[in-house]
């Protein structure tokens, strides 16, 4: 079984924005990134700016994403994101109250692998959209394919049950039925969603697909990332 | 708000509900005694069982747990000088010392009715402030966090003992303990050496242990005494209610500190018992006594850790931020339940927010009025001749130490920072400057990178940090003049023993081999950071410069000060208070220490401690093998019921990669 969660990013309403469809004024705008580190799921946001060609500064050693979330609030950082639990429940109230703009999600994978908008935040664009918006085409390309990689392995798949290599097939049979059971159990579907966000845990073949997406990246895809961190962030990975 | 108050006090005050949070006090006393279980164990224990509770009685649950612990693990610091939590360090200072001189149910009674002080008045403060404090803690940004830390640092000018250049040098080495590992700004490594075990830095256990609690125990071992000597253990009870009486103002002033330290996120509790110990030290007339057993030396860490306690919860509370370890497990435990912290907190979920600080004060009272029936009976472990406690301790000590990250290097390193610690109690070392910049050092290195990539250097001149600027030189200022001195009395040097003068300057080549270890170790630490990226290098490397230069001064003062000078002492040369040479040799316990690590990396933790006690008994303690082996049955039947109950596993060794065993053997 295959536990997907989502994202948000979001920025502040005084770098002139009012909602997603004014993401363009970001560019040329200096925004400040409160980052877990370049090696950590912060890498999804890393590469997804980049790609924007948002300038930003990463600004590392933050402890978890409250605590980013915390820098945010303080005024500290201008752009940051959260999942979508800790979105509902720490950063609604801001946007609410006027004092943080949501720009987009980080999206889900429907059926086809393709990223399509989070059931959760229908209203918003996903990071796909939001790259549309900013520069008129679709995202394509080697930075592109190196951040769907590691988005895909961050969020879609980011939680995994696995079991042991060598289980008998009959029990790796039994906790499918019983995922499978619990999906159809009326008391999990009441509370669910307001514990989970608004996701399907993902059991049988398509789990398997993304747990294939999740755990493999091409070799040049590989290379292109750690180029990136090693000359802009000075990480080095003990490959040549 | 004042009805809400009323009607969570009355929810809380039923029956159903004051059961449960018993429960979580009885276990929490339980694991909270015992050393280095602290409330990640406890709440890990509770947190499976709170399903379909209901919200009121599984946070009374989870609450009176976490309140008891820093009350209970007060039992380990006092009575046998090994730090019980983080928060319970510097009650070590002072406690232990008391209990040595027979007045253990006096400091336990003292430490208990601050910590329900403290607790209530933690309490009473939060019920106020909860509704004010997003604001405040939104206030503290990083470069005032770095400030903060730097405040605590400054305590070390309080703690550095009679030689300043040895508690700058002890400081500069712990700031370099404190940097191994991953740098915060870059994510390299610093000192790892391809050594798996410090990618992740030395764990705080380990160090608390090695540096505080072995060096205790090697020196009681050598004089074969109880902790208490032949000292009666004297009523006390009476007397430590009467000493906290006479000290409120200061009590009352600490748990203000602690409610402060705790309330901002970031810090941690591992520094506020030594911020209030040093202000109990700094606002003293006569600090003479600090180190040896001054009352207040308990009084002030033990108000403000309770205190910190109730503090803690607020960032958890407002901002689903856990400030410790323990709180994260929390904040898990409250999500379990239906409980999501965030601003709502203080506005359609206030109710739960007042349940919880009321639960907070109610098990205080319990709490510490349980501790202090339990304190008689437990203070009497300082009467039983130390031989025979001294291998259980080493085995309780061994097995906290494992449980930091579970491999058999946690011991090798508690063995090497015990060695390190006998040698700087020896010196004269102030070991609590080691301690603080240990712990402190990558909070400073954090907030001070985040403050410059933020503000640029124009952050040293924010009003907040000229604020705490100010109170930094202040502490300083009176940190200096009231100095306190774990060491005893620097009575006549023996050197006069010495009639020529090149025996003098042999007697002084043992304290010259270890200054220059530790200025080597700096070096190496210099060393590796000139290696790495700018970022990654700034801060361990001036910290290492700075710790080279003291360490140099010290070692010239070693050569050519006059017989006397404070950094010449060495506790092996000193005639103790009662005229006496200290008797036997420290390296005896390290050898016996040595002996149970080697024993686990050969055959396994629990056949290694069935081999150890045997062997203590039979050859340290020179007793029959009956009497030897139910010794040794004891120990095993309290490890490995303490493991299974906290599903804890064992270090394995060579036997255990051959041979396939059956749990507890595993």
């Amino acid at each position: 079984m295959v536990a997907p969660t989502g994202g948000v990013v979001y920025t502040t309403p005084s770098l002139g924005l009012t909602g997603p469809q004014d993401i363009a004024k970001l560019r040329g705008q200096k925004l400040v990134y409160a980052s877990q580190g370049a090696t950590s799921l912060d890498l999804v946001p890393l590469l997804a700016f980049r790609l924007m060609g948002l300038e930003t500064q990463h600004v590392f050693g933050f402890k978890g994403r409250g605590d980013g979330r915390l820098a945010f609030e303080r005024g500290e950082t201008n752009i940051d994101y959260q999942t979508s639990s800790a979105y509902l429940k720490n950063v609604q109230p801001l946007v609410d109250a006027g004092t943080a703009v949501p720009l987009f999600s980080w999206g889900v994978l429907n059926e086809a692998g393709e990223p399509v908008r989070d059931p959760t935040f229908p209203d918003l664009p996903h990071f796909g959209e939001a790259y549309q918006m900013l520069t008129g085409n679709a995202p394509s390309g080697p930075e592109y394919d190196a951040y769907f990689a590691f988005f895909a392995a961050g969020f879609p798949a980011q939680k995994m049950v696995v079991v042991p290599k060598d289980t008998p097939a009959d029990i790796v049979a039994a906790y499918q039925k019983a995922f499978e059971d619990m999906k159809a159990d009326p008391a999990y579907q009441a509370s669910a969603e307001a514990v989970l966000g608004d996701y399907d845990q993902v059991t049988g073949a398509l789990a398997d697909a993304l747990y294939q997406r999740g755990t493999t990246i091409e070799d040049d895809v590989r290379k292109t990332v750690v180029d990136v961190l090693s000359t802009d962030y000075g990480v080095k990975l003990g490959e040549e | 708000m004042t009805e809400i108050l009323l009607s969570s006090l009355t929810n809380l005050l039923s029956f159903q509900h004051l059961a449960y949070m018993m429960l979580g006090i009885s276990v929490g006393l339980v694991i909270g005694i015992l050393p280095a279980l602290g409330g990640i164990a406890g709440l890990s224990l509770l947190v499976p069982f709170i399903y379909g509770m209901d919200q009121v009685s599984a946070l009374a649950m989870l609450i009176g747990l976490l309140a008891i612990m820093p009350t209970g693990d007060t039992f380990s610091s006092i009575l046998m000088g090994i730090p019980g939590g983080s928060s319970s360090q510097a009650t070590v200072l002072d406690g232990f010392p008391m209990a040595k001189k027979g007045q253990a149910a006096r400091a336990l009674s003292a430490a208990f009715i601050s910590s329900m002080f403290g607790g209530v008045f933690g309490a009473l403060v939060l019920t106020v402030f909860v509704l004010i404090a997003r604001p405040i803690i939104l206030a503290f940004g990083s470069p005032e966090l770095f400030m903060l830390a730097l405040l605590g640092l400054s305590m070390v000018a309080v703690l550095a003992g009679r030689s300043i250049v040895k508690g700058l040098t002890a400081c500069a080495v712990g700031l370099i303990l404190g940097s191994i590992g991953g740098a915060p700004a870059t994510g390299e490594f610093r000192m790892v050496f391809d050594i798996f075990y410090l990618y992740d830095g030395v764990p705080l256990v380990v160090v608390g242990m090695g540096i505080f609690a072995i060096p205790e125990i090697v020196d009681l071992l050598r004089t074969n005494q109880a902790i208490a000597r032949e000292a009666p253990l004297g009523k006390g009870w009476g007397q430590g209610f009467r000493d906290w009486a006479q000290n409120w103002f200061l009590s009352l002033r600490c748990s203000a500190v602690g409610c402060i330290v705790g309330v901002i996120p970031g810090l941690g509790g591992s520094v506020v018992d030594w911020i209030a110990y040093g202000h109990a030290v700094q606002t003293t007339k006569d600090s003479s006594q600090f180190g040896k057993g001054d009352v207040r030396g308990v009084i002030a860490p033990e108000s403000a850790n309770n205190a910190m306690t109730g503090g803690a919860m607020l960032p958890t509370l407002l901002f689903g931020i856990p400030g410790s370890g323990s709180m994260a497990v929390f904040l898990g435990g409250m999500i379990l339940i239906g409980v999501e912290p965030g601003p709502s907190m203080v506005t359609t979920d206030l109710n739960l927010t007042y349940t919880i600080i009321w639960t907070l004060a109610l098990a205080n009272i319990f709490g510490a009025g349980i501790c202090a029936l339990l304190s008689k009976p437990i203070a009497g472990l300082t009467r039983i001749p130390f031989q025979l406690l001294a291998p259980f301790m080493f085995v309780m000590v061994s097995f906290a130490a494992f449980q930091s990250t579970r491999s058999l290097e946690d011991l090798v390193a508690l063995l090497v920072l015990g060695v390190v610690g006998v040698f700087m109690k020896r010196f004269g070392w102030p070991r609590p400057a080691l301690l603080i910049g240990y712990v402190l050092a990558p909070q400073a290195e954090t907030y001070l990178y985040q403050a410059v990539q933020f503000n640029g250097w124009s952050f040293l001149v924010q009003p907040g940090v000229l604020i705490i600027a100010a109170i930094i030189a202040v502490s300083v200022f009176f940190g200096l003049k009231n100095r306190v001195d774990e060491s005893v009395e620097l009575g006549e040097l023996d050197l006069h023993h010495h009639t020529d003068a090149e025996a003098a300057r042999a007697a002084r080549r043992p304290q010259f081999a270890f200054a220059a270890a530790m200025v080597l170790f700096l070096a190496v630490g210099l060393w590796d950071a000139l290696g790495q990226s700018f970022l990654g290098a700034i801060f361990p490397g001036v910290m290492a410069a700075v710790g080279i230069l003291t360490g140099l001064m010290l070692l010239w003062k070693l050569v050519y000060a006059d017989r006397g000078a404070p950094a010449l002492y060495d506790q092996e040369r000193q005639t103790g208070a009662d005229g006496q040479m200290p008797a036997g040799s420290a390296w005896n316990g390290i050898i016996w220490l040595a002996a149970l690590v080697g024993l686990a990396s050969l055959f396994g933790f629990v056949i290694a401690v069935g081999l150890f006690m045997v062997a203590f008994m039979r050859q340290r303690v020179g007793s029959t093998w009956a009497r030897a082996f139910v010794m040794a049955g004891w120990a095993l039947a309290g490890v490995i019921g303490v493991a299974y109950a906290l599903n804890l596993n064992f270090p394995s060794g060579v036997l255990q990669s051959m041979v396939d065993l059956p749990w507890p053997l595993r």
